[in-house]
């Protein structure tokens, strides 16, 4: 029963049809990329797993349904990186790492030698442990990208859901992000991506979903996926691709008539 | 000694506690009788001259009592409407809750339902801040947007005063005329236990719903979406911090009218000292706005000008430059 688990799912949003009948799953240790064009329903299909958005079909995550998982424990299980994630107030990135470990404390309990430990552990797993004290609103975009990684990775979860955690970062810091990313799932940890450089995609994930008008295109391998065929209908381009001998790499070369 | 404090926020609890107490000593001992300490502390006790006992058990003890709660009142409910709108500028009285709820006491007093039940003013004005929370929800809770909340906030301040002047326009006699200038402008005068049992209840009942409010706010610092990923139920967070404040608040406003800024300025002091994490503000925002208001109060009785100070005036006063402040300084983040 373990895994988290996508069968039938549908979402509806403002009277279109977001997602249709999608299915497919995520095993521990497993990384998955979650690909497709814009409005496919990537996000969407994140924020259903999530339980952020009410969906049809069934969403379970080692076998209990996302929808009846007590609020806390579902948190435990499951974390989320959220899209060119916001901190509103100027807290130490300590203390923004720190904020994972709410999951785990009740309202009055105050952080344990065990949260502690956590949250130095994830931030020595991104890099950031050396400018713990400084504000996260003086941070640069890679740092501030790091820290709150290391927020999501200090909560513990046995999945770890990302929206486009390299947009808007420079090739080290995105490259950085996957390496970590990928040390998670190789402890166990079950993660899905999704995110918008094939190439990327091709290099760092086990299993690939393709997306295209909120159904599955495609789902497998990144190389039964990622086919000159399903790259034409998904996205409307050609790609020049080449192999350095131990990956792929895709470049968007030419957009396809319609 | 900053550094310090920056470290333990009990160390500063401590200090705000202690100077609370000092600021209580210093309103008994001050007025148109001054006492020395021996004085107030044996005349609280009773054992002084029959005078002094009733100046400082009838007349100074439900106005320190008062001072403290509502100060620390319009402190907390400032911290917790900061954090849970994400907002540095959110206060009662900047918002608007104040003011309705001040519309909401005037409202009681024109309809002459005040002169009925003595409950009449505070579930008025209770009604008033909720009508005016709820309001602000709608329009403000979906971004943080500096700019959305002052727009909000001037929307719903201008109506309450708005209704208050019409009121006021159609007063039915000077007596009422000057009771509804009294809650526009705030004042402790004249309080006694009676207020205190009456609006005390609600004021401890509004602090109850928001206990423990502090861990999802903090979440709240990473935005809605992950907050609720970090297991917070936002709808009875949401719930418990406007149904606490328009509770608190409004008991607040019945019985000293509408003090404004004393949520703004508060939080904003108590963050140069531990930082700005939404749950460690909320217990010193409390101790410090009971501090100030205490102190503002003190300030009322002083010989200044003409006339009586009125308290709402003073907060006012060192509230309305420091907003403007703030907003200098958060302008960048403005939309």
């Amino acid at each position: 029963m373990s895994g988290l688990k996508l069968e039938h799912v549908a979402v509806k949003l403002g009277g279109n049809q977001i997602l249709d009948d999608v299915s497919f799953d995520v095993k521990a240790g497993e990384m998955v990329g979650l690909i497709g064009p814009n409005g496919a329903g990537k996000s969407t299909a994140l924020r259903a797993m999530l339980g952020l958005i009410s969906a049809g079909g069934d969403i379970t995550v080692d076998g209990s349904q996302i929808s009846d998982m007590d609020a806390k424990e579902r948190a435990r299980k499951i974390a989320y990186v959220p899209q060119g994630a916001p901190v509103h107030w100027p807290l130490t990135a300590e203390r923004t790492v720190a904020l994972g470990r709410i999951p785990h404390l009740t309202p009055w309990q105050e952080m344990t030698v065990a949260d502690h430990t956590a949250v130095e552990q994830a931030m020595h797993q991104t890099d950031c442990w050396d400018f713990k004290d400084r504000l996260v609103t003086t941070l640069s975009g890679g740092e501030r990208a790091r820290v709150l990684l290391a927020r999501t990775i200090a909560v513990g979860a046995n999945y770890m859901l990302a929206d486009e955690p390299t947009a808007s970062l420079d090739p080290e810091h995105q490259l950085q992000v996957m390496d970590v990313l990928r040390s998670e799932a190789k402890r166990g940890v079950g993660v899905v991506i999704v995110m918008h450089d094939l190439s990327l995609a091709m290099r760092s994930c086990d299993k690939l979903v393709l997306l295209h008008k909120g159904r599955i295109l495609a789902a497998g391998t990144p190389k039964d996926v990622l086919t000159d065929e399903h790259v034409a209908t998904a996205f409307n381009v050609r790609m020049a691709k080449w192999n350095d001998g131990t990956s792929d790499y895709l470049v968007p070369h030419a957009v396809l008539g319609g | 000694m900053i550094k310090i404090l920056q470290k333990n926020s009990w160390m500063l609890n401590s200090v705000l506690l202690f100077a609370l107490l000092v600021s209580g000593l210093l309103s008994g001992m001050f007025g148109q009788v001054t006492l020395s300490v021996s004085e107030f502390v044996s005349a609280s006790l009773g054992a002084s001259s029959e005078g002094y006992n009733l100046i400082v058990q009838e007349l100074r003890m439900p106005r320190i009592l008062l001072g403290m709660m509502a100060g620390a009142t319009l402190g907390y409910t400032g911290a917790a409407l900061q954090g849970l709108l994400r907002n540095p500028l959110a206060d009662p009285g900047v918002v608007g809750v104040s003011s309705s709820a001040g519309l909401g006491a005037v409202t009681a007093i024109y309809l002459g339902v005040a002169a009925q039940s003595t409950f009449a003013v505070p579930l008025f004005a209770m009604t008033g801040a909720l009508v005016a929370t709820l309001i602000l929800m709608v329009l403000a809770a979906r971004d943080s947007s500096v700019l959305t909340l002052i727009l909000a906030g001037m929307g719903i301040s201008s109506l309450a005063t708005a209704g208050v002047s019409l009121m006021m326009n159609f007063a039915p006699n000077p007596m009422s005329l000057q009771d509804m200038v009294m809650w526009m402008l705030g004042s402790l005068e004249n309080r006694t236990y009676e207020d205190l049992m009456l609006a005390g209840p609600f004021i401890i009942l509004g602090w109850v719903m928001m206990i423990g409010v502090g861990q999802g706010l903090n979440a709240l610092s990473l935005g809605s979406d992950a907050a609720y990923t970090l297991g917070v139920d936002l709808k009875k967070l949401r719930w418990r911090v406007v149904i606490g404040t328009a509770l608190s608040v409004g008991a607040t406003v019945s019985v000293c009218g509408a003090v404004g800024f004393v949520g703004l300025v508060v939080p904003h002091f108590v963050r140069a000292f531990i930082g700005s994490e939404p749950k460690r503000l909320l217990l010193p925002s409390a101790l410090m706005g009971g501090l100030l208001l205490t102190l503002a109060d003190i300030l009322t009785r002083l010989p200044i000008g003409h006339g009586q100070l009125r308290l709402g005036v003073v907060t006012a006063v060192i509230g309305a430059p420091m907003f403007i402040y703030i907003i200098f300084k958060t302008r960048e983040s403005m939309r």
